[in-house]
């Protein structure tokens, strides 16, 4: 059954035509990557002691003096980098997430990794342990409550509506054992724990993103790898299935990966908000028309880049920009819910008349 | 190349909705299961494709059960189109085709010159071709639905299993989807398999007609001989005259009126003007 009908012409169009065009992604990812390079660079100069740019160049030719150079790379540096992998790891968890579970509203908080991670870090700061072993609470809170969720979600499939739900379940109980913990034990572990539960990357340590960075270039790659699959899945399972994909071992994957990378965004700087839920639509919207649900490469990367932007940009805020740091959570929350919102209402105006001139 | 099913049961918790039945699809023809709602067609289709687990018996696949082929071995020679499967938003019709490629890829692999080709056939044969930038989710009933068979063209299969593709279709959309499963048919010799509702059209356009009856094959054969005005009766609870269909011979289902409605011009109404 061979068909001999001549190849119709190509037409001239981008590699995959109704997809966001490569250039487009390609541009947009070096302006974001400069965009990074210059908040980083500020968040190195800015802080208590205010550097140069010059001086900070100076550590890494390492012409710079004992005390800049132990400023930079001890105390700053970590941070930063502590907000570019957990903004990047966030962005790539909720782009998955909002697609896997046919949500634009899903993300690490809603399926409760985010409130299992916290769980877990103030039950540890709770038993007294120290601060040193929070990260690791995290992640075993963060991993725990994405293993309830899959063993209780897994009769009917992992499908997308009980997911949700199962993960609203959690949420609720997780941060029921979060506020208890805050209430009965002494008020300075309830600060540490509210701090904690914020989000808040002060204080990160070079272990702590060392290993955090081991997560991230395992993670995101096998993230990538894994959207064709996505792109499968987003027809349904009785279509996937018929293309020759599992769809329920397809869908464990992409979760565990989903999880995987909130888990180690989480571990390293807690439940930073908005930022896994807003960066895939920022992402989306930055890509261009005609905006698939279904992340492609390029979304995944400009998403991550984004992410990591927010949040180090948020970090300098929360640490300079108010009269008393606070934890970055809270800026990433109050900055871009607004922001957010704002999104949401100019695309439902922009694709209102489109429909109704469709219909008409 | 033969698709059959032997001692077929089918069954969801608690409920056995297909129960050991023995079929075979004619290869290279075109066949249509027809049958009252919820009486086990689509669950059948299916079963017919691969993506639902038996509970007893087999469907085989030139004699290899279908549970013991790799999945993407058996999408390489099965597309089955389920019945309105989510319209993914945001992709082109293009982008939507070309993922009935995917069990020709491999783990990474880059797109090939065949996978282009096949894609470019498909939008060819549904006459997609100057759609293929448009958005899916704007694409109308008929155009949606044609794209839906352009991707199951894509993956370039012998068998094409279609559960109710003219539902949601008005009549000339209808046709024009008929046609061209004729069409596909008939050029390249593809078996299709079509679950449809409408006796008249299964009639005129499959070979072969599969009528299922809860849960059993009540009849299975040529149109001409398996449509009986015994048979629909049964199997439908629908009184009828059968005639020879005028236009083409093929057989006619004419349901009969009720008594009571015996003549819509007498004056049954309440309110007379």
């Amino acid at each position: 059954m061979t068909t001999t009908r001549q190849r119709p012409p190509r037409p001239a169009r981008y590699a995959v035509p109704g997809m966001p065009p490569p250039w487009r992604t390609g541009v947009l990812c070096l302006v974001l990557l400069g965009v990074l390079a210059v908040v980083v660079v500020a968040a190195l100069c800015l802080g208590e002691v205010v550097l140069s740019p010059a001086e900070v160049l100076g550590v890494v030719t390492g012409t710079a003096d004992g005390g800049t150079t132990l400023i930079v790379t001890e105390f700053r540096l970590p941070r930063v980098l502590a907000g570019v992998l957990a903004g990047a790891c966030l962005a790539g968890a909720g782009a998955l997430l909002q697609s896997l579970l046919r949500n634009p509203l899903a993300s690490p908080d809603v399926i409760g990794v985010s409130h299992g991670g916290s769980a877990g870090a103030v039950l540890l700061l709770a038993a007294g342990a120290p601060a040193a072993m929070v990260p690791l609470g995290a992640l075993t809170g963060a991993g725990l409550a994405a293993g309830s969720l899959v063993v209780l979600g897994r009769r009917r499939g992992l499908s997308g509506e009980r997911v949700v739900l199962i993960g609203i379940g959690l949420s609720a109980i997780l941060t029921a054992i979060v506020t208890w913990a805050v209430v009965t034990f002494p008020i300075t572990v309830a600060q540490q724990a509210l701090l904690w539960t914020t989000g808040s990357l002060f204080g990160r340590t070079w272990a702590e993103v060392g290993w955090a960075a081991l997560g991230a270039v395992f993670l995101l790659p096998v993230a990538l790898a894994q959207l064709r699959q996505l792109a499968v899945l987003e027809l349904g399972d009785d279509l996937a299935r018929g293309l020759g994909m599992p769809a329920d071992r397809a869908r464990l994957g992409l979760l565990a990966t989903a999880v995987g990378l909130a888990a180690t965004a989480v571990a390293l700087g807690g439940p930073i908000a908005f930022i896994a839920l807003g960066v895939p639509h920022l992402a989306r919207a930055l890509a261009g028309p005609p905006r698939p649900i279904a992340p492609s490469g390029g979304t995944v990367l400009i998403g991550g880049l984004l992410g990591a932007v927010l949040a180090v940009g948020a970090d300098l805020i929360a640490g300079n920009g108010l009269a008393r740091p606070v934890p970055v959570g809270v800026i990433t929350a109050t900055l871009g819910a607004p922001w957010f919102c704002w999104l949401l209402l100019r695309s439902a105006r922009a694709e209102r008349p489109e429909t109704e001139r469709r219909t008409a | 190349m033969t698709l059959s099913a032997h001692e077929l049961t089918l069954s969801y918790p608690g409920r056995t909705v297909v129960d050991g039945i023995d079929l075979e699809i004619p290869a290279g023809r075109i066949t249509a299961v027809v049958g009252p709602n919820a009486c086990g067609k689509s669950t059948l289709l299916r079963a017919l494709a691969g993506i639902s687990r038996p509970s007893g018996g087999q469907v085989r696949l030139d004699g290899t059960p279908l549970a013991r082929m790799p999945p993407k071995r058996l999408a390489r020679r099965i597309a089955l189109l389920p019945q309105s499967p989510p319209v993914p938003t945001g992709i082109s019709v293009e982008a939507l085709v070309r993922r009935g490629r995917h069990p020709h890829q491999r783990w990474l692999a880059p797109w090939s010159r065949g996978d282009q080709q096949a894609v470019d056939t498909a939008l060819a044969r549904t006459g997609l071709e100057e759609l293929r930038t448009r958005p899916v989710d704007r694409l109308s009933g008929g155009q949606r639905q044609r794209a839906w068979i352009a991707l199951a063209l894509a993956q370039d299969t012998d068998y094409l299993l279609l559960d109710e593709p003219t539902t949601f279709l008005d009549l000339r959309h209808q046709l024009d989807l008929l046609n061209l499963v004729a069409e596909l048919n008939t050029d390249s010799g593809r078996t299709v398999v079509l679950v449809l509702h409408d006796l008249v059209q299964a009639a005129r356009y499959a070979h072969h007609l599969i009528v299922v009856h809860k849960g059993h094959i009540a009849a299975a054969g040529q149109a001409a001989e398996v449509l009986t005005e015994a048979l629909v009766e049964n199997v439908f609870d629908v009184p009828c005259r059968i005639l020879p269909d005028p236009t083409c011979g093929s057989p006619l289902v004419l349901p009969l009126m009720p008594t009571p409605l015996s003549s819509p011009s007498s004056p049954n109404g309440k309110e007379q003007r």
